[in-house]
């Protein structure tokens, strides 16, 4: 039997970007749980599966440093990866 | 063959010149006293020479000037900077029926035994001809700058929309490629490949589209330190032309002692030029017409210009997206002034924004920061 595979939760306000860096990371073996704005993720902070949660930087409404300091506040335990650089670099190169 | 000779007839040639060029002169003493006033001066202003002689050239001028002329001359006594003696500037004079007037201005200097003679020169620019010729000018200038903004805003618009599908196209043959199972068959080897190097084209179109958006919103921007209180000058005095036929009427409060601002002064005038033509055609219809343009020198090192108008305010249905290009309540142009401001605004690190004016009308705000914008 088989681990049950690790869950990363998604934030990214672009939808082909969002959709993109969940279709490799689910290729990579990982579960994505996406979320289209960090006002949308800390809705559900209680009730997230243990996993990562990862942070596009730039976002309208809430940023990704902002929704980083909700969850401090909101005393969220899961390690945070913020995604910086915007094209300028390839988002993820591989998990 | 010998030469003519002025000698003894210089005065009556120096006097028939003065009463025929068309430009006005004024000859102040050291202290702002009028010593002679020519014959251009009193049509231009009203006055006769009788009326002037001997009084302080101030009252030729509109606040703030009028009240600030004596220190000017004290300054320049003191300490010999000179801020328009020998450069010449645009601004604005006053007509003895209280009416203002857009003027070029040029001051030379000259010594009368131990005494210092200051000479005016003063062109009258609200002349149609000469007004349209030198509005053309500034505005052939300024919508040049504007095309440039635009460009500048839709390549900064473009390569923002570009880079996510672009990023995507990368994570997409990424992922695929990590899908291939290694060494299996001879074309999958070819197809990894292939998804490696479109993976890195789409990375490679994103980076050029960066570099157009940074050479557009960059290349073309001259800065250096300007008075803000002379970029304000000179711009209403331009963008006044004509407004004194709607009766409205214009104060300049300017704060003294403002530090010198590194800007594009092209760019910034076309700023004001906008805010103060939109406060003028707000104002048209309005009973009350004032029109108050003010600088400030605000906390954080920033200088604070406001356009305060007494006009028919901006309705709540465009109020939220009044710096989106292509909004406008005009039934001419192309809604992009406001977004250009912005654009031109921010780019010099600065902000823009509008409030409701108590009673009537709109209060447009910007502020530029006295030290470089940190880029």
């Amino acid at each position: 039997m088989s681990e049950a595979p690790k869950v990363v939760h998604l934030v990214d306000d672009d939808d082909s970007v969002r959709r993109s860096v969940g279709f490799m990371l689910k290729t990579s073996g990982f579960r994505v749980n996406a979320f289209a704005s960090g006002a949308d993720l800390l809705k559900e902070l209680k009730s997230l599966d243990p996993g990562c949660i990862l942070l596009d930087i730039r976002m309208p409404g809430m940023d990704g440093l902002q929704v980083q300091e909700a969850l401090n506040e909101g005393g969220n335990a899961l390690p945070v990866i913020i995604m910086t650089g915007h094209g300028d670099v390839p988002y993820l190169s591989g998990p | 063959m010998s030469r003519p000779t002025l000698v003894g007839e210089s005065e009556t040639l120096l006097r028939s010149i003065l009463a025929t060029v068309p430009d006005a002169m004024i000859v102040i003493d050291d202290h702002g006293r009028i010593l002679s006033f020519s014959a251009a001066a009193e049509k231009m202003f009203g006055y006769s020479e009788g009326d002037v002689v001997g009084e302080n050239v101030s009252m030729l001028m509109p606040s703030p000037d009028r009240e600030r002329h004596d220190k000017y001359i004290r300054d320049y006594r003191e300490t010999g900077e000179r801020k328009i003696i020998g450069i010449g500037r645009v601004t604005t004079a006053r007509h003895r029926d209280g009416y203002t007037f857009p003027i070029e201005l040029a001051v030379g200097e000259a010594a009368m035994g131990d005494q210092r003679i200051f000479t005016g020169f003063i062109h009258d620019i609200s002349e149609r001809r000469q007004t349209e010729l030198r509005l053309r000018d500034l505005q052939s200038e300024l919508a040049h700058v504007g095309r440039l903004s635009e460009m500048a805003s839709f390549a900064s618009s473009l390569a923002h929309e570009l880079n996510q599908p672009l990023t995507a196209i990368a994570n997409y043959c990424e992922a695929a490629r990590d899908l291939i199972p290694e060494g299996a068959h001879q074309n999958d080897a070819l197809l990894r490949e292939a998804l490696v190097e479109a993976a890195k084209e789409s990375v490679r179109a994103g980076q050029i589209v960066r570099r157009l958006r940074e050479f557009v919103s960059h290349g073309e921007s001259l800065r250096a330190p300007e008075s803000v209180n002379r970029l304000v000058t000179e711009a209403s005095a331009l963008a006044l032309v004509g407004s004194r036929e709607h009766g409205i009427e214009v104060q300049l409060q300017l704060a003294p002692d403002l530090d010198d601002v590194p800007v594009d002064r092209i760019q910034i005038q076309q700023v004001l030029t906008n805010l103060i033509r939109n406060a003028v055609d707000a104002m048209i219809d309005s009973p009350e017409r004032s029109l108050t343009i003010r600088t400030e020198s605000g906390p954080d090192r920033m200088v604070t210009v406001t356009v305060e108008d007494t006009g028919t305010g901006i309705a709540e249905s465009v109020a939220g997206q009044l710096f989106q290009p292509f909004i406008t309540s005009k039934t001419t142009g192309m809604g992009v002034g406001l977004s250009i401001s912005r654009t031109i605004i921010e780019s010099h690190g600065g902000r823009i924004w509008f409030e409701p004016n108590e009673g009537a009308g709109t209060v447009f705000h910007f502020t530029l920061p006295i030290v470089g914008a940190g880029e």
